[in-house]
């Protein structure tokens, strides 16, 4: 716009709204990374895949239709169970070892439709989501786009397996791991429990995520994806429902 | 700008000429849009803005005092703490203000910004202990931003992300300022300071003497993706398109209808970057 008493501005004589419909807006120089780390292990067949699937495919609905998450947000795809530990992009899932990023801008999210199998190599599953997340952030710092603090969202209805289906106990080194990233900002850890998850199980996402852990009592995964999209605008969202252990 | 020193050119024009013409004053107008995140969850917009006036008799423009804040969205009654600080900082600043008349230099305005805080602080803490109790005033955590413009002093007060641009003479990109913001890089964008957190007193207060201001722009952080922009070296600084330039141009015209701002917030380009509600308060002096 001219400057206000230049002869231009005098003759500047588009309608304001014309002027505000025309404003270039800056393209989104920042991103955040959402990983979405969903157990689809054989526990979870039945009920509980076809409620994640129809969650899924209803909230990614709802970034489409004109109600889209912010340009600024990508999201990631990681199941363990059914086929092991799988990278998605669509309904293309792809060996974790591939150099191919999971990660799709929001509005591109296009979910598969899941089954269920196998055990739960979750350790695996999210020492991948870190994996992926850095590799992310190393394309977008070539690119020169900065980033927020990634999110991951880890979603289990059980304790850590080893690839013959035994509880695993290598899950205590990656606990502390997640706490040194979460102390350097490096990383937000969610950790959501659904039934059947026993006592062990819960206690091993108190360990991951000591403050963001929380067990739901039925399948609402709409309302964890719900949880999900706040915890994208606020990185200090705390979790509906959570409740502090006591001293 | 310059910090309670006249500077050494020759300040910009205020007054009645002896022919009488009008002297110039603040036009003001602000808008307030609710976030996509929040119209989806079926929640309150969290931020609030407010403006208080004194009207002085004088060849200076008159006093105001404009406030803006950005309730937590982890906090579920943020939407009534922001309102809460902003109409309770633009009284307590006014009232302070009021007694003595407009501050005299930007030490003195700097000053009483800073008794303010104090007192807008334990204010708000009372009265969300009265309403909700002690262990509630979590609930209530918002930022909050005060700038109070006594031309040719200009004061600020900020807890919290919220930021501030002004505009010197003509105006233009290169005579955009960015007064004040919250500066954490975005990766470790996750402590921000409430008027409610221990370290509320970490507030930034400062006031300086420019006689060439000519217009302000603040806001809560839900349009720094608009507005700003990160230099190399990280640091926020006014965003190479004409935002906020364009907002103030328009401002300056007598006819502009302010409903223009919601239709900026409004635009598509501007809610597919930034989820957040959105808020901006603006002033441009004029005749």
């Amino acid at each position: 716009m001219a400057p206000r008493n230049s002869p231009d501005r005098a003759t500047d004589r588009r309608q304001p709204r014309d002027v505000i419909g025309n404003i270039p807006i800056p393209r989104p120089s920042h991103r955040v990374l959402v990983v979405l780390c969903m157990d689809t292990s054989y526990s979870m067949r039945g009920e509980a895949i076809d409620k994640l699937n129809d969650a899924l495919a209803s909230w990614a609905r709802s970034m489409h239709a004109g109600e889209k998450m912010a340009a600024t947000t990508e999201f990631a795809l990681i199941t363990f169970g059914a086929g092991g530990v799988r990278k998605w992009r669509g309904d293309e899932s792809f060996d974790p070892r591939s150099d191919r990023t999971p990660f799709v801008p929001a509005h591109s999210f296009r979910p598969p439709k899941l089954s269920a199998d196998g055990v739960t190599p979750l350790v695996e599953a999210i020492r991948l989501s870190i994996s992926v997340i850095e590799a992310r952030k190393r394309q977008l710092a070539q690119e020169k786009v900065t980033w927020k603090r990634p999110l991951v969202w880890l979603v289990t209805d059980g304790r850590p397996t080893d690839d013959e289906g035994k509880p695993a106990s290598d899950w205590h080194p990656l606990a502390g791991e997640i706490r040194g990233l979460e102390a350097a900002q490096k990383l937000a850890l969610f950790a959501i429990g659904i039934p059947p998850i026993d006592d062990l199980g819960q206690e091993t996402l108190r360990a991951f995520a000591p403050e963001r852990n929380m067990v739901y009592g039925r399948f609402d995964f709409s309302d964890i994806l719900l949880q999900l999209d706040r915890s994208v605008e606020d990185p200090n969202y705390k979790l509906r429902g959570y409740q502090p252990r006591q001293a | 700008m310059t910090s309670g020193r006249q500077p050494a050119r020759q300040p910009a024009p205020t007054g009645r000429s002896a022919g009488g013409v009008r002297p110039y004053r603040w036009r003001i107008r602000g808008a307030s849009v609710q976030g996509y995140s929040h119209v989806r969850e079926g929640k309150w917009c969290e931020d609030s803005f407010a403006h208080l006036s004194l009207y002085e008799r004088g060849s200076l423009p008159d006093v105001h005092v404009l406030a803006v804040a950005d309730g937590a969205g982890s906090a579920p009654r943020s939407a009534e703490g922001s309102r809460l600080a902003v109409a309770m900082a633009t009284r307590l600043v006014r009232d302070r203000i009021h007694p003595s008349g407009r501050p005299a230099t930007a030490p003195d305005l700097r000053q009483l910004l800073a008794a303010a805080h104090e007192e807008i602080v334990t204010e708000f803490r009372r009265v969300v202990t009265a309403v909700a109790g002690r262990e509630h005033i979590g609930e209530f955590a918002t930022t909050l931003t005060v700038v109070v413009l006594a031309y040719p002093l200009i004061g600020y007060l900020s807890i919290g992300d919220g930021f501030i641009v002004v505009r010197t003479g003509e105006g233009g990109q290169t005579n955009l300022h960015l007064l004040d913001a919250g500066s954490a890089d975005p990766e470790h964008a996750s402590q921000t300071v409430f008027l409610t957190s221990d370290t509320s007193r970490a507030a930034r207060v400062n006031a300086v003497y420019d006689p060439w201001i000519t217009g302000v722009f603040m806001s809560t952080d839900g349009l720094i993706p608009v507005t700003l922009r990160r230099d190399p070296e990280g640091r926020l600084a006014v965003a190479t398109e004409p935002v906020i330039d364009t907002v103030l141009g328009l401002l300056d015209d007598d006819h502009f209808d302010a409903s223009g701002l919601v239709q900026l917030l409004l635009r598509e380009a501007v809610t597919e970057v930034t989820q957040d509600d959105t808020t901006l308060l603006v002033a441009v002096l004029c005749r």
